[in-house]
């Protein structure tokens, strides 16, 4: 995670954003990296992403984790668009399942975090515009309620039950199905 | 059975069962701090959670607070039956009575739309009546992406391949995907002429598997499908006549089909034309003709040994005929056959194949045994055969499938070796049974090695030879044939 000021010049050469976080804390990113993020994808072609791309939603400590995220996927995109297509390929075939086995391994380890991190990722997510990164969380979301009563749902997450007894019996019998 | 499971599994699978008994289900301790991080999320990404989830367990989600209930509501809904089955069902003998129930309360109850309806567990043909409700209110919700099979369909004396699907299916008008399984199709003129809108303006994949779809049907399907890009026909007993008039196909795969012609007659767009298993009907081959496919690049399995009695077979003239300035597609580079090298019938059909498409760079060969080994002087055939474009000038790659090491398969790689100039890679994918055997293998690499040592042989430099052990299903995986980012369907 190369910060601003730790004078990289040599990955200069190769086109580099600058995002800033909420915190003021600035990062140095490819542009392959930052492009995953549709949000930043369409700044850089409107040309407004000179001096730095704040991101007054984003914390440091979120942005770094995303960032850590797009730096993995980009590369998994690179990846895929530089293998040639010709079956004589058939030999690495292995090697590509590898790297996706590795890809998915890197994704199950990245969505060990806290359940406020997870949230903060999904709005940073959905902020900007980084699609497989909304899908991973909001499956992790969904995968955590799978299964689970409204009683233990709401436990979880601290939700409020602000229904009327008379409204919770009614929606237990609109979708009665789903308690037996 | 299997093609469906592989064809089935080519959809994203359904989700695990809920787990049967709810207060079992162990609650994650909540965070100490005591807020509602959930709540904080904006109703889109909520929906998207709800959407996520097995219907059964989406519907929960609307006791959780008055907000859920209206996100229940507006979300997407996925829609499985298997999902509604209890877990410990499994074991059980088949009871699809409550999950009929569910089906039809989350039709008739939730708004829609249905990103996704599967009904491949609980639908059954006696009850007729039943199915034609569900179809009623899936064409009036707005259903993305169907399929529906009935679980006693699987027999050719089931009702279902006499009864079609409900006129209803047709008015489904917002579908992207379809996938039928063990359905008659209905008969669209007549649901025309009962007043039936039949448009599919969205609709992108279109897959019969063990169904019947009579001719004018498929015609009248395809014309009123406009953006359609992929069309299976699975193990299907009809059409007989498959002609494809597709301005946005891309991919067509026809598995175990009885179709006696397939006509390309204008896809414009026709990437790839996958054949498995196409015996034709009645011991009669089938015909292929490809009239307008100036973007075809992918095609087979070709089979020599089945189309070889077809008069009309455009682009495989009878063995001794050469292939005819109007039988040419020069679009094609990679290209599949199934040779039995050992039979004479085969091999001419082989070098006339061959001859059709002079632009092939990618050529899979399956060795098969199904035949006759015809006794002929091979070497003298192969000598005598005239040169061959494609391998001339054009193949870098040959695979030959379930090489099993024999005589014959010998004698054509010295044939290529000697006319293919710019081969590059030689693949050798062995049988199951001769991968398995050490001595075999020792004496299979030691005849390579002769076959190698001898460089005046080799037309091309550098030639890379793989030798690999069995790797694959036979045939063609669906997945993969459908798949249009897969190069090489064949590999």
């Amino acid at each position: 995670m190369a910060s601003a000021g730790s004078g990289d010049e040599k990955a200069a050469a190769a086109a580099m954003i600058t995002l800033i976080s909420s915190d003021n804390e600035k990062f140095e990113v490819t542009e392959a990296t930052a492009t995953l993020s549709q949000t930043i994808r369409h700044m850089i072609e409107d040309g407004c992403t000179d001096g730095g791309v704040p991101l007054p939603n984003v914390t440091s400590k979120i942005l770094a984790r995303v960032i850590e995220y797009c730096k993995k996927h980009a590369t998994a995109a690179a990846g895929e668009e530089g293998s040639s297509s010709s079956f004589s390929d058939a030999a690495f075939l292995e090697v590509d399942r590898a790297f996706l086995e590795e890809l998915e391994e890197f994704d199950d380890a990245f969505l060990e975090v806290d359940r406020a991190t997870l949230f903060d990722l999904i709005l940073a997510a959905n902020y900007l515009d980084i699609k497989g990164l909304l899908n991973l969380t909001c499956q992790k979301v969904a995968d955590s309620v799978k299964g689970k009563t409204p009683e233990q749902i709401r436990e979880m997450y601290n939700i409020v039950n602000d229904l009327t007894p008379e409204e919770e019996a009614e929606i237990r019998r609109e979708t009665q199905w789903a308690f037996e | 059975m299997a093609e469906l499971r592989d064809s089935l599994s080519w959809y994203p699978p359904a989700a695990a069962v809920a787990s049967p008994s709810l207060s079992s289900a162990a609650a994650e301790a909540p965070p100490a701090d005591g807020v509602d991080r959930i709540s904080a999320l904006p109703d889109d990404i909520l929906r998207d959670v709800v959407s996520r989830l097995p219907v059964r367990d989406a519907a929960r989600t609307a006791a959780l607070a008055p907000r859920w209930r209206g996100l229940w509501r507006s979300a997407p809904i996925s829609l499985r039956d298997a999902d509604l089955l209890p877990a410990s069902d499994a074991d059980l003998p088949f009871d699809g009575d409550r999950a009929r129930a569910a089906v039809g309360r989350i039709l008739g109850d939730h708004p829609g739309p249905f990103r996704k309806v599967q009904l491949i567990c609980c639908a059954s043909w006696s009850r007729y009546q039943e199915i034609e409700e569900w179809a009623r209110l899936l064409a009036a919700k707005g259903v993305q992406d169907l399929i529906p099979l009935v679980r006693d369909g699987g027999h050719s004396a089931s009702p279902s391949m006499r009864c079609p699907l409900p006129d209803d299916i047709l008015r489904c008008a917002s579908l992207h995907r379809l996938f039928l399984g063990f359905w008659m199709f209905p008969d669209i003129a007549a649901a025309v002429r009962r007043g039936t809108n039949v448009a599919f303006p969205f609709l992108k994949e279109l897959v019969t598997c063990h169904g019947k779809m009579r001719d004018q049907d498929l015609e009248l399907m395809l014309a009123c499908s406009p953006e359609l890009r992929m069309l299976a026909l699975i193990s299907s007993r009809m059409p007989l006549y498959i002609r494809l008039r597709c301005p946005n196909l891309l991919c067509m795969i026809l598995t175990m089909s009885l179709a006696e012609e397939l006509s390309v007659v204008d896809a414009p767009r026709l990437e790839r034309l996958i054949l498995c298993r196409t015996i034709g009907s009645d011991g009669f081959p089938m015909v292929i003709k490809i009239d307008r496919a100036s973007a075809l690049r992918v095609l087979g399995y070709l089979e020599p040994i089945h189309c070889s009695r077809a008069a009309d077979w455009k682009h495989c003239h009878q063995s001794e005929t050469k292939a005819s300035s109007s039988s040419i597609v020069a679009s094609v580079k990679i290209l599949a056959l199934k040779v039995n090298f050992g039979n004479y019938r085969d091999i001419s059909m082989l070098v006339s194949f061959l001859g059709c498409f002079p632009n092939v760079e990618t050529l899979h060969i399956e060795s098969s045994m199904f035949g006759e080994t015809t006794v002929i002087d091979r070497v003298k055939f192969w000598r005598k055969v005239h040169p061959i474009e494609c391998l001339k000038s054009h193949v870098k790659e040959i695979a030959i499938h379930e090489f099993q090491g024999g005589q014959s398969e010998f004698e054509f790689l010295e044939f290529i070796g000697m006319c293919a100039e710019n081969l590059q890679l030689l693949m050798l994918m062995l049988t199951k049974e001769k991968s398995a055997s050490t001595d075999e293998l020792d004496e299979l690499n030691l005849q390579l090695e002769t076959l190698f040592a001898r460089p005046w042989l080799w037309a091309a430099e550098d030639i890379k030879l793989v030798l690999l052990g069995c790797k694959r299903e036979n045939g063609v995986s669906f997945r993969r044939a459908s798949d249009l980012s897969v190069d090489d369907p064949f590999m």
